[in-house]
């Protein structure tokens, strides 16, 4: 199931990079989304394809870079990937720190 | 001479295609609802307000476990901001038990942010050392992401959602401090097992502490109500 918050998100994201190009054009809006941030990346490309449709995003291309999840264990100690919330540590253990993976950030944008 | 532009350098240029810039901008997607809601929420620490985000399904029991709380807390001032798609419904619930409420209409929206919270605030003018109840909209998945400035986050599922909704609705979840299972008095007629609710959520979030109530009956009332109070005043 997609949360529609992405739609908030998005409209959050155009005012940001409307708010920082001036006159330019916008080729490419450059994304850093975590693995366990709660946000779909297809839900965040659907929304930009329906509200980047007129200046400065006319043409512009969405790239969502997506970052891997990962928790350290605080029961044994170790570091390991946690490609979703819920995943036990290899020991068996739930109660884990997420460590990477929550990012959610406008990182870049490519200007004309 | 450059023979492209007539410009003196000794460079090349390539006509026709457009030069690009990179600008950083390096911003949390969630930077100006997170500001704001810091902001709340020093609001609410300067009037020892306690603030508690109420998460769940439609349905869940969110209203009538507020109705009864209150009823049963009339020694703390009670105000209640009340988030729903459409209507006014609950907040005439709540206005009938005498406890001060706004409600916020979202509309096309799936969740409260905290720019709502601080203009529903503003109109309630609470007073210190009350608890504020903000029930979110009815939905597991959209509000866990969107801090209204909350002392705690309490997730609110039923008894008849099924064992499995925290592990299929993990985010809410591990944002909570709080789950408080609903419907308990239902048990006898629903074919589950109301510690695996418990353990599901524990899977997701080690920490969380958990109420079984019956809101109806009043069953694990008194628990909650005693951890609400803890909510109230100066932070621990």
């Amino acid at each position: 199931m997609t949360g529609m918050h992405e739609v908030a998100l998005m409209d959050g994201i155009l005012d940001e990079v409307s708010a920082r190009v001036g006159e330019r054009r916008v080729a490419l809006v450059h994304l850093e989304i975590g693995e366990l941030a709660g946000v779909s990346s297809d839900a965040l490309r659907f929304c930009f394809e329906l509200c980047a449709t007129t200046p400065p995003f006319v043409d512009a291309k969405l790239e969502i870079e997506t970052i891997g999840g990962a928790a350290r264990c605080n029961i044994c100690g170790v570091e390991l990937a946690m490609p979703m919330l819920g995943t036990p540590c290899s020991c068996g253990s739930f109660d884990r720190s997420i460590t990477r993976g929550r990012e959610l950030r406008l990182a870049f944008v490519e200007v004309i | 001479m450059c023979k492209t532009c007539g410009c003196s350098g000794s460079h090349s240029h390539r006509p026709f295609e457009p030069v690009t810039s990179r600008i950083s901008i390096e911003t949390d997607l969630l930077a100006k609802n997170d500001r704001l809601a810091g902001s709340l929420r020093a609001r609410f620490e300067r009037g020892r307000v306690g603030a508690v985000n109420l998460i769940g399904s439609p349905g869940a029991g969110k209203t009538t476990l507020i109705e009864k709380t209150i009823g049963q807390m009339r020694d703390v001032p009670i105000a209640v901001i009340e988030g729903d798609q459409a209507t006014d419904r609950d907040a005439r619930r709540i206005a009938a038990t005498g406890a001060r409420v706004r409600q916020v209409n979202t509309d096309a929206g799936c969740h409260l942010d905290a720019d709502m919270i601080a203009r529903a605030a503003d109109e309630l003018d609470v007073a210190a050392r009350s608890l504020l109840v903000i029930e979110n909209v009815g939905n597991l998945v959209c509000p866990a992401l969107f801090d209204l400035g909350e002392r705690a986050k309490v997730v609110v599922i039923s008894l008849t959602e099924g064992d499995d909704k925290p592990l299929k609705y993990p985010h809410v979840f591990r944002a909570a401090t709080v789950m408080v299972l609903t419907k308990m008095d239902l048990a006898p007629h629903l074919d589950v097992e109301p510690s695996r609710y418990v353990e599901h959520a524990r899977q997701i979030n080690p920490r969380i502490t958990v109420f079984p109530v019956s809101a109806t009956l009043g069953y694990g009332m008194d628990e909650w109500c005693g951890w609400l109070r803890t909510q109230v005043g100066d932070a621990r």
